[in-house]
């Protein structure tokens, strides 16, 4: 074991505001060694950047440092003045926020922003800095690098601006690097390729890094150790194969059954509850949502050595039976969701008649200027009744404006939309209210689907008005209501505004919305992709299960191919509004045959695949 | 897994009451000091016709008299009392700007939501009209209006809603273009909703804030605007006791009995100035909350 770059012992940090503390990480400690990468997963709301902050010494307004101390090479962190951090900031300690928005001055060239941070930091001006830079860009990959150091961040694609800010962090040589969540928000491939420079650049040149991500298959993939977060607390540290096969805490076992894989047979499973967002007291945090909660539960609970270098924080750890993915499924019975699933996937592709049959469609926009844009270009699909498409592809490639097309919100410039076999009209003011009720569709942004200025109830009450007259006036309270307990809500919320619930509760309700039209299809867009893991697997469980009961034809547009995996009998995907490939979800993944479709499949990080997934995929 | 549900959601996730948020509201000084005016103004308005001593154009044979016990502010050239004058003439300083704002607005909000929210054809020839009416000086406009049809109050209502309606149509307008490609408003285009539910029911409640504020702004212009015109004698009429009429006929005695004109300027200023601190305190009010409501 190396002497660690940068250590945190006991580390408690709080956030002091009008309604006083709250205390959001408790005794912390970890260490970063030169040349290995530390991956800290947790949900929003764990206290996960906050701790990557303060490792760096930052404190923002408001935050307080209860107890512990952070070391960097020798030297207390914590309570360094501002002036000894600008020192070390940026020199020795980089940082490398998400987004690239925060890290690149639009308004200056790659390389201005390469020679200041180069002058700063280590006295090289002129040709010198100019051919580090050069150098540094050639070593991230960047095309034409000479000629990119005159260009501005905006003439760059998003994983480009990410390799750039790599880039002027590392050209610095610092000891240790801290990743906050690097590449979420790109596309699959630009992601995969990014952490494998990430992985590459890091371990070359010795540095110690910590690398925040709620993604916990990728950090799985790309980290050595892996740290679990929860309400502010580490509950799990081990080295990240062995904690991604075989969890000891509970929380770690539900976090990983909930994430939807590409290759396991089994769906996610949610974990019941919303995450808790600051420092439990005298009881373990994830007590509330944990299926093996005893009295004993009730005290203060200390991380403990497991064996093999690892550590967990439970009570139970030496008890708990050991970790078997989807033991806790039930046994599949008549008329349950998995039964429908597996039928549904064993199923020779049926002759049902296509409820929805898309043909030959082709979605433009104009571009300010009069250049056109084609958003879909010529798709063609069918869906039989009672099956779930998946539509899968990147951002870009069209597959949210087709399924707007298809709920009537873009009207195609060419193909046609049909219907248990009747064309549809372009928009949906020109459709039937047959046709309006049939199709129903649910979002993707949580914090937008609802009228912020509408109570619940006012939401919901909409399409019983529209679509179902014979509910009348006085029983919509009763229907909304119990709608509210299929999509296991509370029917007290009836009267709340959506600012008062959380993202999952308010997709909740949105899809509630929908089936209050009691629609023959349901089309969703990216519905989970805003959610938190353990959130999102809660509402693929819902999807699937109410899938089932109401015979629902499902359209389910998605980036994420464990989602696509986990709800999509038959898939396609997509790719500059084309679809490149089609067929049963299964097969597509495992066997992939566009050239496209294995690349994107191969981008999929996986834990048992780390080192193929590392040296560049299939 | 329902129950862990429910249980999870507690009181404090309750909306924060009504009357919590207008103690906030006040809370921010520029509020309390812009209310505490524009109500011992209305009062004084509202509650001087009755407590006035004199008629307003009550004439004594007594011109030109600085303060005394009988009149306090003393008396104007025609010999008539200032302090009835000024209780008498506030009312129209504050109802034409009113009802010119109200206008205004009424026909800004219809057109700029209509604008923002279909787009296309409707916004490019709005926006043209925008752009032109905008080019055009405000006073030019309104003396234009008063050539052709006339002085009188009515007539400055009217220009001055028009001249205000297109800067109150644009600030609509981009305010509706920020809601209309909300989702929530895609749910209501698909599930059939009627025109005038998207506009007044989907979209108007989430640009409320942003009309608020254009209104107060706007009624501090038109005060401002309207006591101007009365001044110049293109508003309000002599012999009406309008406090901008009152500066221009008093103003030849500004150096012998400077309070007949100071006092009914400093009224006018003090109205501008109370509902300006109001719209400026509605800004930071709902500056805090526009991100909470709108963003999270």
């Amino acid at each position: 074991m190396t002497t660690p770059n940068l250590s945190a012992h006991d580390l408690s940090v709080g956030y002091r505001s009008r309604d006083g503390l709250t205390q959001v990480l408790a005794d912390v400690s970890i260490e970063l060694e030169p040349g290995r990468i530390l991956g800290l997963a947790g949900e929003s709301g764990s206290g996960k950047s906050t701790l990557a902050l303060s490792l760096m010494g930052y404190r923002a307004s408001g935050q307080e440092q209860l107890s512990g101390r952070v070391d960097f090479a020798g030297r207390a962190l914590s309570g360094a003045s501002i002036k000894e951090l600008r020192r070390v900031w940026g020199s020795r300690l980089a940082y490398l926020p998400q987004d690239t928005a925060t890290s690149l001055n639009p308004a200056l060239t790659v390389e201005s922003q390469m020679r200041e941070v180069l002058r700063r930091h280590r006295g090289q001006d002129g040709a010198a800095a100019v051919r580090r830079g050069v150098e540094w860009l050639e070593r991230v990959e960047i095309p034409q690098p000479q000629e990119a150091m005159r260009r501005y961040p905006h003439q760059f694609s998003g994983g480009q601006q990410q390799r750039i800010a790599l880039a002027i962090a590392l050209s610095v040589g610092p000891q240790v690097l801290i990743l906050d969540e690097p590449t979420t928000g790109l596309d699959v491939v630009t992601q995969a390729n990014i952490n494998r420079l990430i992985v590459a650049l890091v371990r070359d040149a010795g540095i110690a890094s910590l690398y925040v991500s709620h993604n916990l298959a990728l950090l799985a993939t790309v980290c050595d150790q892996l740290a679990i977060m929860y309400a502010g607390q580490i509950v799990e540290r081990a080295p990240a194969g062995q904690l991604y096969a075989a969890p000891r805490h509970p929380y770690t076992a539900a976090l990983i059954e909930a994430v939807p894989t590409i290759e396991a047979d089994r769906p996610p499973h949610g974990i019941p509850g919303i995450p808790r967002l600051s420092v439990p007291v005298h009881m373990c945090g994830f007590a509330d949502r944990c299926r093996y909660r005893v009295a004993a539960c009730e005290t203060d609970i200390p991380l403990v050595p497991v064996g093999d270098g690892r550590t967990a924080r439970c009570v139970r750890v030496d008890e708990l039976p050991p970790f078997e993915p989807g033991r806790n499924d039930p046994a599949p019975a008549a008329g349950t969701a998995a039964t429908v699933r597996q039928r549904a996937a064993e199923a020779v592709p049926a002759p049902a008649p296509a409820i929805l049959a898309v043909d030959g469609v082709r979605c433009a926009f104009r571009r300010p200027g009069g250049a056109e844009f084609v958003a879909v270009d010529g798709v063609s699909l069918s869906v039989p009744a009672g099956r779930a498409l998946g539509i899968a592809g990147e951002s870009g490639s069209g597959k949210s404006t087709l399924l707007r097309a298809i709920a009537g919100l873009v009207r195609p410039a060419d193909g046609t939309i049909s219907f248990q076999g009747t064309p549809l009209a372009g928009l949906s003011g020109q459709r039937s209210v047959a046709v309006r009720r049939a199709i129903q569709i649910v979002f993707q942004n949580p914090d937008a689907t609802l009228n912020p200025r509408h109570t619940i109830y006012q939401s919901l009450e909409r399409p019983l008005k529209l679509f179902r007259p014979e509910v009348s006036r006085r029983d919509r309270r009763e229907a909304v209501a119990e709608m509210l307990r299929q999509v296991r809500l509370s029917p007290d919320l009836l009267d709340r505004y959506p600012r008062s619930l959380s993202g999952g509760q308010r997709q909740r309700v949105a899809i509630g919305r929908a089936l209050l039209a009691q629609p023959h299809v349901l089309l969703c867009d990216e519905v989970t992709s805003a959610l938190d893991v353990s959130v999102q697997a809660s509402i693929l469980e819902l999807l699937v299960g109410l899938r089932a009961e109401r015979e629902l034809t499902v359209v389910f547009v998605t980036h994420d191919l464990g989602v696509l995996r986990a709800v999509a009998d038959e898939a396609i995907v997509l790719q500059n509004g084309v679809v490149r490939e089609a067929g049963p979800t299964v097969r597509l993944l495992r066997e992939p045959h566009d050239p496209y479709t294995k690349d994107l499949v191969s981008a999929v990080p996986s834990p048992r695949r780390a080192a193929e997934f590392l040296s560049g995929g299939a | 897994m329902s129950a862990d549900v429910l249980s999870n959601v507690s009181a404090a996730d309750l909306a924060a009451p009504r009357q919590r948020r207008w103690r906030g509201f006040f809370a921010i000084p520029q509020a309390a000091t812009g209310v505490t005016l524009l109500v011992l103004l209305l009062l004084m308005v509202v509650l001087g016709p009755f407590i006035a001593p004199d008629p307003p154009n009550k004439i004594s044979d007594q011109p030109i008299l600085g303060p005394s016990a009988q009149h306090w502010l003393g008396t104007d050239t025609y010999g008539r009392d200032i302090l009835s004058r000024v209780l008498h003439g506030g009312a129209s300083v504050i109802l034409l700007p009113l009802l010119a704002v109200s206008v205004a607005m009424l026909v800004a909000t219809v057109i700029g939501l209509l604008s923002g929210y279909l787009g296309g054809k409707v916004d490019a020839v709005v926006t043209w009209v925008i752009n032109i009416a905008l080019a055009i000086p405000s006073y030019l406009a309104v003396l234009v209006v008063v050539a052709a049809f006339g002085s009188g109050g009515l007539v400055v209502v009217t220009a001055v809603a028009v001249v205000y309606a297109p800067y109150i149509t644009r600030v609509l307008r981009s305010a509706t273009q920020a809601v209309a490609p909300r989702e929530f408003v895609l749910a209501a285009r698909a599930r059939g909703e009627s025109l005038s539910w998207i506009l007044f029911r989907e979209i108007i409640p989430n640009i409320g804030p942003t009309l608020l504020v254009e209104i107060a702004l706007r009624f501090t212009y038109a005060i401002m605007f309207i006591a101007s015109l009365s001044f110049l004698g293109l508003g309000v009429q002599p012999p009406s006791a309008n406090w901008g009429v009152m500066v221009a006929q008093n103003r030849a005695m500004l150096l012998i009995h400077p309070v007949a004109v100071l006092v009914p300027a400093l009224l006018i200023g003090v109205l501008a100035i109370s509902v300006n601190l109001i719209a400026d305190a509605l800004t930071q009010f709902f500056g805090d909350r526009i991100h909470e409501r709108l963003m999270v």
